[in-house]
């Protein structure tokens, strides 16, 4: 088709180009063809890859012009235009180079196609408005409207925990969506946390910094510890400070690649206890607290921390020895943040 | 006219898949019946022409796939006292050895077409270095009728089988392959080469075939100037290939395949059609006698498909599924 189109481009038959596009979604709307098909025939038409996100269902579809499904996650963004009267759903196509005279006539052709297939979306659940807020590809306008219909003003605390862990469903506020493989928890203001919640959280001082906030969030999340963990199972981002530098430039797959970090997991192997003996250690200033913390003797304790120096290789009582831990131990957090 | 047409009523169709449509209804505009006047433009490079051979498999395909695939043309002997007949023959640059040959006869209602139509389809094949492929330009009707495209087919065929050492191909391991008027004539060739014990061959992969001129089927008579190749361009098609004989007593079954009385020894055979193609009838009830006769056989009806659907529409989803349950029948046609 798309050979069609551009034999009618290159004699300069425009107007017959046009009406081509035209009549296409035309038919399948008439057909009431799935939504996916109309995304194909822009990539058709277009002779480049087309692609569809819905916000509200955290939902990208990408075809190329033979129809073959993409990744959802483009390589880089597109000037997109917006699908009427279903807030947060838009559709691009990924031209490089120069535009061609029927690429704007395609994709507002696709798009109103899209609204006739789907049909007005005004009442959104919760759900829905808890992901547009957050979706980085919502226009500024779509963000504020979901938030009114949250109801809610001013700062907002973003929670996000694993999908089995106790999240903060219900416990904090009934703003919650799974967005990807978390829960995204949306709370006016900074609230009191109960306990028995695992998450990451991140505060957004105005809703065009939901996107950011809930990338922290995800962020802080990778290093909690389980409930019945020694460490924090609750992660603000903005407590972070140096540290966030860290977990926003290593990745899970980096962290697990290092020396230390391989060390601890090789420890875990015959010393199951290894990580939150460190843990506690690194939390508390004395043995003894230490050693209360995991109900153990503090000559238990001792012994244990004397066989992981020497597997390890270094000694939290040596010079240096006891950040080298810290670090360590951060960095097997964020190579294992997926484990749960 | 209309009395001399063996058609009557028009049948009952299903419906086309959504998806398909607007790329049917788009083509009825371009691709109008083909009658003696409409043929000479198809065949002519204009924008209409050029418009509907791309459509249908004949864009600026790169046959060397980007340095991968050897191109050449060989002129080899054609039916006896008949002129030589010219063949695309693509083998892969990196040479592992003997392969698979596919040969490959083109579609066009066998009054269009030319030996590049289609190759596309092959292509990976050879660019993968599993298989060398051959095509065959044989002569077309009306100006060449019936025996001559299916005779030309089958010498293109014996050289390629004769010559397969030099070309690279095991001779144990050859396939054919044709689409529409090409999926009969393969059809046709196959038949050939088995009553002629010469040679050998594994498979038929038959897309879409053309293999019945008699207009008794149901789906015969059910498409009238719409589906890409309706009752009065199919009822040109063979008229041009069998003129007065068309549906009387005297064509061969190398001509119409529909026509043999015994499919028995007939290579595997991969064989499909669309739920909307005049085809359609004639492709189930070869399946089923090829079956009958004892030959194994991978049968596919694609419900809403219109002729050629998954070569003229391949961004559709019904042609993604299509192609890929076709390719992976192929890609174990070509192991070892």
């Amino acid at each position: 088709m798309r050979d069609l189109i551009g034999k009618l481009e290159a004699v300069g038959d425009e107007t017959a180009g046009a009406l081509r596009v035209i009549a296409h979604f035309d038919s399948l709307v008439e057909q009431r063809a799935p939504v996916a098909a109309v995304i194909r025939a822009a990539a058709v038409l277009a002779g480049c890859p087309a692609g569809y996100h819905d916000a509200g269902r955290s939902l990208t579809r990408r075809y190329d012009p033979q129809g073959r499904s993409m990744a959802a996650d483009a390589p880089r963004s597109w000037p997109r235009v917006a699908v009427p009267g279903r807030a947060g759903c838009c559709l691009w196509l990924e031209r490089e180079g120069e535009h061609r005279p029927l690429d704007a006539l395609i994709l507002e052709r696709a798009a109103l196609a899209v609204h006739a297939l789907t049909g007005e979306r005004t009442h959104r659940s919760i759900g829905e408005a808890v992901k547009i807020a957050c979706d980085p590809d919502a226009s500024e306008a779509e963000r504020r409207d979901a938030i009114t219909r949250l109801g809610i003003t001013g700062p907002i605390t973003v929670v996000v925990g694993g999908v089995g862990d106790a999240s903060a469903e219900g416990l904090l506020s009934p703003h919650t969506a799974l967005v990807d493989e978390h829960v995204v928890t949306l709370v006016a203001g900074a609230p009191v946390f109960p306990s028995g919640l695992r998450a990451g959280t991140a505060v957004a001082a105005d809703p065009a910094r939901l996107p950011a906030a809930l990338d922290h969030a995800r962020l802080a999340l990778r290093l909690t510890d389980r409930l019945s963990g020694p460490g924090a199972s609750l992660v603000h981002y903005d407590d972070l400070g140096a540290l966030a530098v860290v977990v926003e430039r290593i990745t899970p797959d980096e962290a697990g690649a290092l020396d230390d970090v391989r060390r601890l997991d090789q420890a875990r192997t015959t010393r199951p206890w290894a990580i939150d003996t460190l843990q506690a250690v690194l939390d508390h200033n004395s043995l003894r607290q230490a050693a209360a913390v995991l109900h153990l003797h503090h000559s238990t304790l001792q012994e244990r921390l004397t066989s992981l120096a020497a597997q390890l290789g270094y000694s939290l009582t040596q010079p240096g020895g006891r950040q080298r831990a810290a670090v360590a131990v951060l960095l097997w957090r964020i190579a294992h943040c997926a484990d749960a | 006219m209309d009395d001399q047409t063996p058609f009557g009523e028009l049948t009952v169709r299903p419906p086309y898949d959504p998806e398909l449509v607007p790329v049917e209804q788009a083509l009825r505009e371009l691709l109008p019946n083909l009658t003696a006047e409409s043929l000479t433009a198809r065949r002519q490079p204009d924008l209409n022409g050029e418009v509907a051979e791309q459509l249908v498999g004949f864009e600026q395909v790169d046959l060397t796939a980007g340095g991968a695939v050897r191109v050449e043309e060989r002129q080899v002997p054609g039916p006896d006292g008949a002129p030589d007949i010219t063949l695309l023959i693509l083998s892969p640059v990196d040479d592992r050895g003997p392969k698979a040959g596919i040969y490959h006869i083109h579609g066009g209602g066998m009054v269009t077409g030319e030996r590049r139509l289609g190759m596309h389809m092959y292509l990976p094949y050879v660019a993968e270095g599993h298989a060398v492929a051959v095509s065959v330009e044989y002569r077309l009707a009306p100006e060449h009728p019936d025996p001559a495209p299916v005779e030309d087919c089958y010498a293109g065929l014996v050289w390629t089988a004769k010559n397969a050492a030099e070309l690279g191909i095991d001779p144990g391991r050859l396939l054919i392959a044709g689409e529409s008027a090409g999926g009969g004539l393969a059809a046709g060739t196959a038949l050939l080469a088995r009553d002629r014990d010469f040679p050998a061959l594994t498979h038929q992969i038959l897309v879409c075939p053309m293999l019945d001129d008699r207009f008794e089927t149901h789906s015969s008579r059910m498409l009238e100037g719409e589906g890409i190749w309706d009752r009065t361009s199919n009822l040109f098609g063979w008229t041009a290939l069998l003129g007065e004989r068309r549906g009387g007593p005297d064509v061969s079954p190398y001509a119409a395949p529909a026509r043999a009385t015994n499919l028995a020894g007939l290579p595997r055979t991969y064989i499909d059609a669309g739920s909307v193609e005049s085809f359609r009838d004639e492709v189930l009830i070869y399946a089923r006698r090829l079956s009958e006769a004892g030959v194994n056989v991978d049968l596919h009806m694609w419900g809403g498909g219109f002729h050629g659907f998954d070569m003229i529409a391949a961004h559709a989803a019904i042609s993604r599924a299509s192609t890929a349950v076709r390719d992976e029948f192929i890609r174990r046609a070509l192991e070892h």
